[in-house]
């Protein structure tokens, strides 16, 4: 019987891919499982994680397994067991929402037990993901959540109520880049001279205290935008007045306020906007 | 997505903005008046000094029953995801009138100059 030259072809190709993957593929013992661990500030987003998996008996088993993180950007993990055999490759990617690069922070890893004491083992994939962008193991480097660029947001903060100051916080495991802000002040009849500034602090102490420079009499309305690489100046007409404050990234629990001298009772505050650049923080 | 006034401070904002993601409203810190001599005035007190051209001290500290809604980190899986500070709660209240999302531009006539 003359040889199969076509099987002998196919058995030679699958004898050099098992060792072209060998190098890179993960061995499960069985008691090893893949963890995914999300810090998610994105609405609605579904991740899958897919990929190939080898189990000992020569089967290809195509995985596609699904995890909701939370929107506050605190973990959420999900576990998912695969039996003995070898990862071969594996994929993470958002199949619902629209994240963006600085919203949905991934990690995926082998750890050991399912339940209880939960041993991590491996760092397989690491980095943000989106609804186009993958990370994938094996060939993605490990990123950390606060290298690279983020998100820019545009963000409407509290209107206060009258005689209150603004105060936006940045929100738990997030880092700001603080780039733009700009907020009304409705002075009533009361006759002072305020005096606008914002104040940057920690959650306990100032470091960065930006005054307007100007004094804002009484029954007047001006526009405060205290901005990121500019020149301090006004605009009599449009009464704005912008006032440069230092480029910095800010940890969660980071406080933006208004400091506002000889404010009175009647004195209002409008909602500030703030343009920023976040990044997960843990 | 609603609007929302907090109890504590009276601030109104929107739980969820318009890129999607959750907003977590703090309080702004509430400030204490002093008079010249250190002793403590109430608000009224200090505009009616204000008014006259006279000096008051202030100091501002944390609102009492002040709102955080910022999420607990750690391991402690009880708390962790839970806001920071309940305060005295929210009042959901209707969404801004039409005329109100227009951005109107203040019209001064013959407007002060910014001194």
């Amino acid at each position: 019987m003359p040889p199969d030259t076509a099987a002998i072809l196919e058995l030679q190709r699958a004898h050099r891919d098992l060792a072209a993957t060998s190098a890179r593929a993960f061995y499960f013992s069985g008691d090893d499982h893949l963890r995914l661990t999300t810090f998610n500030s994105a609405a609605a987003v579904t991740l899958a994680v897919r990929g190939r998996f080898l189990h000992v008996d020569g089967r290809i088993e195509p995985f596609d397994e699904r995890h909701v993180p939370n929107t506050d950007r605190t973990s959420a993990s999900s576990l998912f067991a695969r039996g003995e055999g070898w990862l071969l490759e594996a994929q993470i990617f958002a199949t619902a929402g629209t994240p963006r690069r600085g919203q949905c922070f991934a990690i995926l890893e082998v750890v050991r037990g399912l339940t209880g004491g939960i041993m991590p083992l491996s760092v397989l994939a690491q980095g943000y993901v989106t609804d186009t962008q993958r990370r994938g193991f094996p060939g993605s480097p490990l990123e950390y959540s606060t290298e690279g660029p983020g998100v820019l947001r545009s963000i409407t903060g509290t209107d206060p109520a009258a005689g209150a100051s603004v105060q936006e916080t940045v929100p738990t495991n997030a880092r700001w880049r603080l780039l733009a802000l700009i907020v009304t002040l409705v002075t009533d009849a009361t006759a002072a001279n305020r005096e606008a500034a914002l104040t940057i602090d920690d959650g306990a102490t100032v470091f960065v205290r930006a005054p307007a420079g100007v004094a804002h009499t009484a029954s007047l309305t001006n526009r405060y935008n205290w901005t990121a690489h500019a020149d301090r100046f006004t605009i009599a007409q449009d009464r704005t007045v912008t006032i440069p404050i230092p480029e910095l990234w800010l940890p969660g629990g980071s406080r933006i306020n208004t400091l506002t001298a000889n404010i009175v009772a009647g004195d209002n505050y409008g909602a500030p906007q703030l343009l920023v650049e976040e990044l997960i923080e843990d | 997505m609603a609007r929302k006034r907090c109890n504590t401070c009276l601030g109104i904002y929107d739980d969820v903005l318009p890129d999607g993601l959750r907003y977590f409203h703090v309080c702004p810190p509430v400030a204490e008046y002093f008079d010249s001599t250190k002793a403590p005035i109430d608000r009224a007190t200090a505009d009616s000094i204000a008014k006259l051209g006279g000096r008051y001290y202030v100091r501002y500290v944390e609102r009492p029953n002040a709102r955080d809604e910022n999420a607990i980190k750690g391991r402690d899986m009880s708390t962790r995801g839970q806001p920071k500070k309940a305060g005295t709660g929210t009042t959901e209240i209707p969404p801004p009138a039409p005329a109100d999302l227009v951005d109107a531009e203040l019209i001064v006539v013959a407007p002060p100059p910014i001194v």
